[in-house]
């Protein structure tokens, strides 16, 4: 039972399915954020605790992002959530070039849009009817009946 | 340098599958410590560990504009793997994304 309403009337999977994609994309950032702190550094030497916690935040929420994935999947046929999955790319670029001062350049964000169409191209699904009726035997012989452009992942 | 962020998209990708069977194999109303305990579960988290490490060598010189895109590619390797190693047949718009996906990364590394 539900005591309290999802806000916008969203299902709290995507609500989850959102979360994951956020915090993914926040994870990348403080990754690369730590690799700036430790490249001036005689690495592994006097490596580390310089700019540790940016390792730490961001392997939570990369740990949580993944966590997370694991449950919408559970919920959510890809086939609804893989749109989702397209995101990360256009929102790291984004942050790399707001928060970490990359420069922009055109190959790049002619190569990160052709890289969000390209996975949106990869991952959806024929319809979304069929996707949901994918199945596989847990001995893994058996080969699922699924569009195989779907890929499940 | 790149060569490191190629091994960790094959770790990643390996774990995503991993993934997938985790989420076969649990039931809906799994609980948490439940999914954490899976053994896929677990074996998707070691392989994402070592495919980090690999990643986080790759960040000290690269940025994560260059580098990003390249996860991708996992979604190119898994449509490899649905064709030829499980011989399923992979519909052309498919195979336009991946087409898009290799020239985006290559660009992004130009």
């Amino acid at each position: 039972m539900q005591l309290v309403a999802p806000p916008f009337g969203l299902q709290v999977v995507w609500w989850r399915a959102i979360a994951s994609t956020g915090l993914g994309v926040v994870g990348q950032l403080m990754f690369r954020r730590f690799g700036m702190s430790q490249a001036e550094l005689s690495w592994p030497l006097d490596a580390m605790p310089q700019g540790l916690g940016w390792l730490v935040i961001g392997g939570l929420c990369y740990v949580i992002a993944v966590l997370l994935w694991v449950n919408v999947l559970q919920k959510l046929s890809l086939a609804r959530a893989y749109p989702l999955l397209s995101l990360g790319y256009p929102l790291v670029y984004i942050g790399a070039i707001v928060w970490l001062g990359e420069a922009p350049t055109l190959a790049r964000t002619a190569g990160t849009l052709l890289v969000c169409v390209g996975v949106l191209l990869a991952v959806a699904p024929a319809s979304a009817e069929s996707t949901m009726a994918t199945t596989v035997e847990d001995d893994g012989a058996q080969v699922s009946e699924r569009p195989a452009d779907s890929l499940d992942l | 340098m790149i060569w490191l962020v190629v091994v960790a998209v094959l770790c990643t990708s390996a774990a995503q599958i991993a993934q997938v069977f985790a989420a076969r194999q649990l039931p809906a109303e799994a609980g948490l410590l439940r999914t954490l305990l899976q053994p896929f579960v677990l074996l998707a988290y070691a392989l994402l560990a070592l495919g980090l490490v690999f990643w986080l060598i790759a960040l000290t010189e690269l940025e994560v504009s260059q580098t990003y895109p390249l996860f991708a590619l996992g979604f190119v390797l898994t449509m490899l793997f649905a064709r030829f190693g499980l011989g399923n047949p992979v519909h052309p718009r498919a195979w336009c994304g991946a087409a898009l996906i290799v020239s985006g990364g290559l660009l992004c590394n130009w």
